[in-house]
């Protein structure tokens, strides 16, 4: 009778377990209270744990400013560090709502790993770290050298595909994690580390003497980092791609952290009032709060005050920005209007 | 006797009963042995046959169903999340860079192929792993046993050790800790006798290919085999038929070993096939030898490599850059040294290190750590024309690294004897010709765009290729077997066999991990032997080492294969923490797999799957081994 029991108890679990849930995540976040991000803790300047236990990084702040927009509060995040081979199972189970974690956008992450790219936060390509006096100075020079690389990422696959298609041969080194890696690159067992070019700025500071190292000019590949979710969800994939589109906009119009309320009572600019929830229902069609995209701002910041805080001049990184300035401003970040 | 024996048992084994003559005979019906007497039928659900097939219908019924439904709600949710359920990836292009390839393989082929190159790869670990383990664990197991105090409390202190620490600290310890920061580095690795070179790349050994001149070998091989398994049958014969215990294999080895030697002998050298060129890549330094069909000198398409050819590579005169290294084995930052890529001695008529630009170098001079290819650069303060310490060049001032001023390795009379490898290429060190330094902007250029990366054609000469060294390829008439000894042509092996840092931090780890439960199973093994048959052996007059190997091993061998065939089994498993020695295995090419295709089901269970085949034909082959060796009773 009790064997009985315990069968009945399985059938059912297992039956149960079949209901399809059919509600959008955003409003799942919103009922949970707390954002789950998926994020790296292991590469300073993008996601990482400061000497206080918390998470700091570009990267981070987009977690923070998407919970500002959908919750209200920029520090109701639960952040989930996850290594780069188990970043998409993570996301495909539902086990973060959103992947934040330096992930390029391509075409088969799109297609058969089931993620949907929100806007490119960081235009990024791959690059070499090689040590200064080691003769090394164009692509042609790696023939025959030991390259450093972590499994598990698109570099691994641009490395072969590029230095195979310029018939230079290699010895790659596959490591697990970046931590590894770079320092087995420290230690002389190979001669040059690929990466993509800001997590070689990252990791060039954490090196014995930084001083001695070098990034070689030549980029072999297009990296465009932005946040991650999964496929099939349009209302949270649009609320998360809107957010990060008002955190450039924000930008654009000159409004920062400190201006941003201010600019909500006194705007005349329509994109701008539109954008801050003042009138119209363009943010609140997104099912977010209408404050949402004015309290991302005020709470987090703007686009430049993010880049510059976590990767600007006045940190170690100093990474130029490169492709990530406005596009009026010479680089290539362009967001659709609020309309 | 007597009235006990008349007395009729009742109850069981009776049989049927039998109807008492003049009785009415009742239908009887034979449930389970017993019968009764009522004449009505027990209903099914009190019938206990029945019952019990029921049961067993019910519950294979409750088995299918839950499986169906556990199937059903695993590939919904899994089309729901897009992950890929079926196993068409594999026969995408993989594009993953392999360092070590058993089996030609390059990053253009299928993701399938890359998997097997994994599997060979975890075989390679597992089985030598194995031998090695099986023979320090028995080395291990008898010391704790021997009479010496202090072979016993070594052998104690290292099972107790390594039996305690975690497998993954130790392969980390032995990769990290102890073979890529202690041993010298490639440009400075040691050379030990036999033509070995050793530095934290790994150890490269010469070995022996059979060149493209094998075939001539062939038939004395064939004829070699034939008359050795000859000999081998009728020597067994004669030993049989005379009662004598011996080998046959012995003489039957000999024998073919002989006729083979002679056959090597008489096959001498044969030509290469007619039209076999070689081209040379001035930029990287490589000679591909290879059979040119059409004659214009360049390897097209459909043109043979060959693989495991002697060339012998002459260079007139040329110039190498220096290729330093910053940090020194001392952990202290030198910025004085400079290297070049190793040359042996009586590969060079003449070789001089000069200053490319003598007038910044004013002041300093060169000291040889190896001559000429390693040294340091130096200001001599004492003026005694010896490198002391102290008088090296610091970090700070304008000449802050040798290289700055432009160190210059001229070579003239180079000579190098080289084996090519599976693909037909041979690799020199990149000499230049010594003339102006060719432009830095071929390939490489700033923020160049990959699509323009790959227009750029592979073999045509890029702009500002520098001018032709005078490079001259003589390819002897080879032999039927080659020796490939390695060489460091710029700053990896080439040649020979390479044993990578990896693959040894992984094998040191296992090997000694395993061989520590090994050793404990050994000892037990010969502790259970009864002592018995110890003394019996020394009563008939055994020295104690021939008591060991004929009397107490084989007996405590039948006791020792059974657990031992879970720790290989184990071993083969544990090779799973490859990845901690950055050593690319099954497991290592599974999770790339994974997170390139993001099919990690499909490869999951191919995963396990390969894993259960090894396992599975391993201990199958060992269960046959312990079959024979189990006792006979007569």
């Amino acid at each position: 009778m009790r064997k009985l029991a315990w069968l009945a108890t399985l059938v059912t679990l297992v039956v149960g377990s079949t209901a399809l849930a059919q509600q959008s995540l955003l409003d799942k976040v919103k009922a949970r209270g707390t954002l789950v991000c998926g994020v790296n803790n292991q590469l300073p300047g993008f996601g990482s744990v400061d000497a206080n236990g918390s998470f700091v990084g570009f990267d981070v702040d987009f977690c923070r400013a998407i919970a500002a927009a959908v919750l209200g509060d920029a520090g109701k995040v639960q952040y989930r560090p996850l290594s780069a081979q188990e970043r998409f199972t993570a996301v495909q189970t539902g086990e973060v709502d959103v992947l934040i974690r330096n992930t390029t956008w391509t075409s088969s992450r799109d297609s058969t790993v089931g993620m949907e790219f929100a806007p490119t936060t960081f235009y990024d390509g791959q690059g070499f770290l090689v040590r200064s006096d080691s003769g090394i100075n164009t692509l042609q020079d790696l023939e025959g050298r030991k390259i450093c690389v972590q499994s598990g990422t698109t570099t691994e696959k641009n490395l072969a595909d590029v230095l195979g298609a310029l018939n230079v041969s290699f010895t790659p080194v596959i490591y697990e994690n970046p931590d590894q890696a770079s320092s087995a690159y420290d230690n002389g067992a190979c001669d040059a580390f690929t990466s993509d070019k800001s997590q070689l700025a990252s990791r060039k500071t954490t090196l014995r003497d930084p001083g001695a190292h070098k990034i070689l000019d030549a980029t072999i590949s297009k990296e465009p980092l932005g946040p991650a979710v999964l496929d099939g969800d349009s209302t949270w994939f649009d609320a998360v791609k809107w957010i990060v589109f008002g955190v450039i906009t924000a930008e654009e119009y000159g409004i920062t952290s400190q201006n941003v309320e201010n600019v909500a009572k006194t705007s005349q600019n329509p994109t701008v009032r539109r954008m801050l929830g003042v009138e119209g229902d363009n943010i609140t069609g997104l099912g977010l709060p209408a404050d949402g995209i004015l309290q991302a701002i005020k709470q987090v910041g703007n686009y430049a005050e993010i880049y510059n805080r976590n990767l600007g001049p006045g940190t170690q990184f100093n990474i130029p920005r490169g492709l990530n300035k406005l596009y009026t401003n010479g680089g290539i970040l362009y967001a659709p209007p609020f309309r | 006797m007597g009235d006990a024996c008349e007395r009729v048992p009742h109850g069981f084994g009776t049989g049927p009963a039998r109807p008492r003559a003049g009785t009415i005979p009742t239908r009887t019906r034979t449930v389970r042995g017993m019968s009764t007497r009522s004449g009505t039928r027990v209903p099914f659900y009190r019938n206990v046959k029945t019952l019990g097939l029921l049961a067993q219908l019910v519950f294979a019924a409750v088995v299918v169903a839950a499986a169906a439904i556990v199937y059903h709600n695993v590939s919904s949710a899994l089309a729901r999340s897009h992950i890929p359920a079926d196993f068409s990836f594999l026969r995408v292009r993989a594009g993953i860079p392999i360092a070590e390839t058993p089996i030609p393989y390059t990053p253009a082929d299928s993701y399938a192929r890359a998997f097997l190159i994994g599997v060979l790869n975890t075989l390679k670990v597992a089985l030598v792993g194995v031998l090695l383990a099986s023979v320090l664990g028995v080395v291990i197991g008898v010391m704790r046993l021997s009479a010496n105090w202090l072979l016993r409390q070594l052998a104690n202190l290292y099972v107790e050790t390594i039996r305690n620490t975690p497998l993954a600290v130790q392969i980390v310890f032995w990769y990290t800790a102890i073979l890529t920061p202690l041993p010298p580095r490639i440009l400075s690795a040691v050379r030990w006798p036999g033509g070995v070179l050793v530095s934290n790349q790994g150890v490269a050994l010469p070995w022996l290919y059979p060149s493209p001149a094998f075939a001539s070998w062939l038939p004395y091989l064939g004829v070699a085999a034939v008359l050795g398994s000859a000999a081998f049958v009728v020597r067994r014969r004669q030993l049989r038929r005379a009662d004598r215990p011996g080998n046959a294999l012995g003489p039957a080895l000999l024998v073919a070993l002989a006729l083979a030697a002679i056959g090597y002998l008489l096959s001498g050298t044969t030509p290469l096939p007619r039209g076999t060129a070689t081209s040379f890549r001035q930029v990287s330094g490589i000679a591909t030898v290879f059979v040119d069909a059409n004659g214009d000198g360049k390897v097209d398409d459909g043109e043979r490599r060959l693989a495991f050819t002697p060339v012998v590579v002459r260079v007139a005169k040329g110039v190498l850059t220096t290729q330093t290294q910053d940090l020194s084995e001392s952990r202290r930052i030198d910025y004085g040294r400079f290297r070049f890529p190793p040359l042996r001695q009586g590969e060079y008529a003449k070789a001089t290190v000069v200053f490319a630009d003598p007038a910044r170098a004013a002041g300093l001079s060169i000291a040889y750590l190896h001559q000429p290819y390693q040294g340091i650069v130096y200001r001599d303060a004492n003026g005694n024309g010896r490198f002391d310490p102290g008088e090296e060049l610091s970090s700070s001032g304008a000449t802050k690294r040798g290289y700055a001023v432009g160190l210059r390795l001229t070579v003239e009379g180079f000579r190098r004897r080289l084996v090519t490898d599976r693909g037909g290429l041979a690799r020199i060190p990149r000499f230049t010709t010594g003339a102006a330094q060719a432009s830095t902007t071929g390939g490489g250029g700033a923020n160049m765009s990959p699509a323009q990366l790959f227009a750029a054609p592979a073999q045509a000469p890029a702009a500002g290729e520098p001018p032709a060294l005078d490079a001259r390829f003589v390819l002897p008439a080879p032999r039927p077997v080659v020796v490939s000894r390695p060489t460091i042509p710029i700053s990896t092996y080439f040649g020979g066999i390479t044993l990578s840092s990896n693959y040894l931090a992984l094998l040191l780890g296992l090997v000694i991990y395993t061989a520590s439960f090994i050793a404990e199973i050994v000892r037990g093994g010969i502790q259970a032997v009864p002592g018995g048959q110890r003394e019996a052996a020394k009563a008939l007059g055994l020295s104690d080492l021939q008591t060991f190997r004929l009397v107490v091993f084989p007996q405590a061998l039948r006791i020792i294969l059974p657990p031992m065939i879970s720790q290989y089994l184990n071993l083969t498993k544990n090779s799973s923490l490859a990845p901690l020695a950055a050593y690319v295995e099954l497991f290592a090419i599974t999770t790339i797999i994974a997170s390139q295709t993001g099919a990690s089901v499909p490869v999951t269970i191919m995963l396990i799957a390969s894993y259960i085949v090894i396992s599975l034909v391993f201990a199958f082959v060992l269960n046959l081994v312990n079959a024979r060796l189990a006792l006979v009773e007569r």
